[in-house]
């Protein structure tokens, strides 16, 4: 655990070093926030409905910073490109374990500050709403899963990385998967009747469509983390698959 | 000419190197901008229109932008690296070279993978241009002519961010504010957003002058000809601010690094 926690420490202090550089990012992040609230309040007007789907926008894109802005490929593909991903071999906590903890404390570094800072900027600005008091746990617990999902698949695009010596292309893929499914502006429930159930339960959706969705309180927690958990668990299995296999034809560059 | 063929050959050569990875990226690089024209199609199957703009002529906004911006990532990648190559002093070696730096910068990392994203907007485009019924040569013209100038103006807005970094040695996340977001913003009926943003895209970072106002003016939402001609004057003005900025940041520049 102590070997955990030094590791997310470090990856935190490390991106805290830019600082004053993120919080330009973070507001350039709360103006698509902010497109996004204009898209909905000007096709649904002066409604309930409308300030909803102005929190859940805010809400999903403050998620967006811990679920998918993570390092691209979980750092994997830097290590590839300066031979860095040797060590990670040496070391007695396993790769997949160590890309978690790096990650995690970029993360929490994200977590406090873009995700907060940008609810608050909605709160502030935007006149985005809070949670039913029911709602809080649930939802602080539903962003647990929707990291660990949004990991494992930058995890993959890592994995890839480290297979194909290149990471844009899966990058690009997960990207334009993720941005379209994740519902972080068109919900699932916007989606054609025939695909918005697959779409409302696939990893992606997990990963921003459901906490959002409880936050604003239209949907059941003990429907929505469930799912979520069940990804989480098929996802990271998937991930140590993946490790062990890659880990047979990796080759090192950079030294 | 000669030297601007010999470093595009040179840009193709490197990256076609490894052709799998080159057809990939050059149609991944495509979908990510097409996940963002998919999501306002499912958004604005649900509802009539945005801000009075159907489906249709929202996808002629944004193929506009989007294209621009392929043609500038195709060609100004070295700008989109100028905070690296001025924080490694890699920056000092373009000093020495026999063309201008500027010049350089847009032309020694030419990156055809990019054109996907030029592929799928004139895509987006042409379904846009057919079914909201503008379809005709002087359309077609003027919407050549709109991509050519979206192109420009986005190269003229990357230099001035570019030369900031003279300063800052930084500007990374100054693209996002200044860049993503805003040409974002400009895919959209600028009707939709608060007055403050749309001044903002109208006369500071003015990529609305590119999409909204003249397609306004051609779909017979305004009769004001100043819309037709903002993307001409946007273009225009942005020229001496960009020329004057860039040589006082390299005259200000030292090298850094090692």
């Amino acid at each position: 655990m102590e070997k955990a926690l030094s590791l997310i420490k470090i990856s935190y202090l490390r991106s805290r070093v830019y600082l004053a550089g993120h919080v330009i990012n973070m507001f350039g992040s709360f103006i698509f926030g902010y497109i996004g609230v204009c898209v909905w309040r000007a096709l649904l007007g002066d409604t309930p409905k409308a300030d909803r789907m102005a929190t859940y926008v805010i809400v999903s894109q403050a998620l967006l910073w811990v679920t998918m802005f993570l390092p691209k490929s979980a750092y994997l593909f830097q290590k590839v490109r300066d031979g860095t991903l040797a060590f990670m071999f040496v070391r007695p906590m396993g790769m997949f374990l160590q890309s978690f903890y790096e990650v995690s404390g970029s993360a929490v570094y994200n977590f406090i500050y873009r995700s907060i800072p940008i609810f608050l900027l909605g709160l502030l600005f935007l006149g985005t709403g809070i949670p039913a008091p029911g709602m809080i746990l649930p939802f602080f617990i539903s962003i647990i899963p929707a990291y660990v999902i949004s990991f494992c698949l930058n995890y993959f695009v890592g994995i890839w990385s480290v297979k194909f010596l290149n990471f844009t292309a899966a990058q690009n893929i997960y990207y334009f998967l993720a941005n379209l499914l994740s519902g972080s502006l068109a919900p699932a429930d916007y989606f054609p009747d025939s695909i918005k159930s697959i779409i409302a339960f696939s990893p992606f959706a997990s990963t921003c469509y459901i906490p959002s969705k409880i936050f604003i309180g239209e949907m059941n927690p003990f429907v929505g983390i469930p799912v979520q958990s069940c990804w989480a668990v098929i996802l990271v299995l998937l991930s140590l698959i993946l490790t062990r296999s890659v880990k047979k034809s990796v080759q090192i560059q950079g030294g | 000419m000669e030297i601007f063929k010999t470093l595009v050959k040179a840009s193709l050569k490197s990256q076609a190197g490894y052709k799998f990875n080159f057809i990939l990226d050059i149609f991944s690089s495509g979908i990510i901008f097409f996940s963002d024209f998919l999501i306002i199609a499912v958004i604005l199957t649900n509802f009539k229109s945005l801000g009075g703009w159907t489906l249709h002529e929202v996808a002629i906004l944004i193929s506009i932008i989007d294209s621009g911006w392929a043609i500038y990532r195709t060609f100004g990648e070295g700008l989109e690296r100028m905070q690296e190559l001025l924080q490694t002093g890699r920056f000092d070696t373009l000093l020495i070279r026999p063309i201008s730096t500027l010049k350089h910068l847009m032309i020694h990392a030419v990156q055809f993978r990019r054109l996907g994203i030029l592929v799928q907007a004139i895509i987006v485009g042409s379904w846009g241009i057919i079914n909201s019924g503008v379809f005709s040569l002087p359309f077609i013209i003027l919407y050549i002519f709109l991509v050519i100038l979206a192109g420009i103006l986005i190269l003229e807005i990357n230099i001035v961010l570019a030369a900031v970094a003279f300063w800052t040695l930084k500007n990374d996340d100054l693209l996002v504010l200044t860049v993503y977001a805003t040409k974002t913003a400009a895919s959209y009926p600028l009707n939709i957003f608060n007055p403050f943003l749309k001044n903002i895209l109208t006369f500071v970072i003015p990529l609305g002058t590119i999409t909204y106002f003249p397609i306004s003016f051609v779909l017979g939402k305004t009769d004001n000809i100043t819309a037709l001609l903002a993307p001409f004057l946007s273009v225009v003005l942005m020229i001496p601010v960009c020329s004057i900025l860039w040589k006082t940041g390299l005259k200000k520049y030292t090298g850094t690094g090692s």
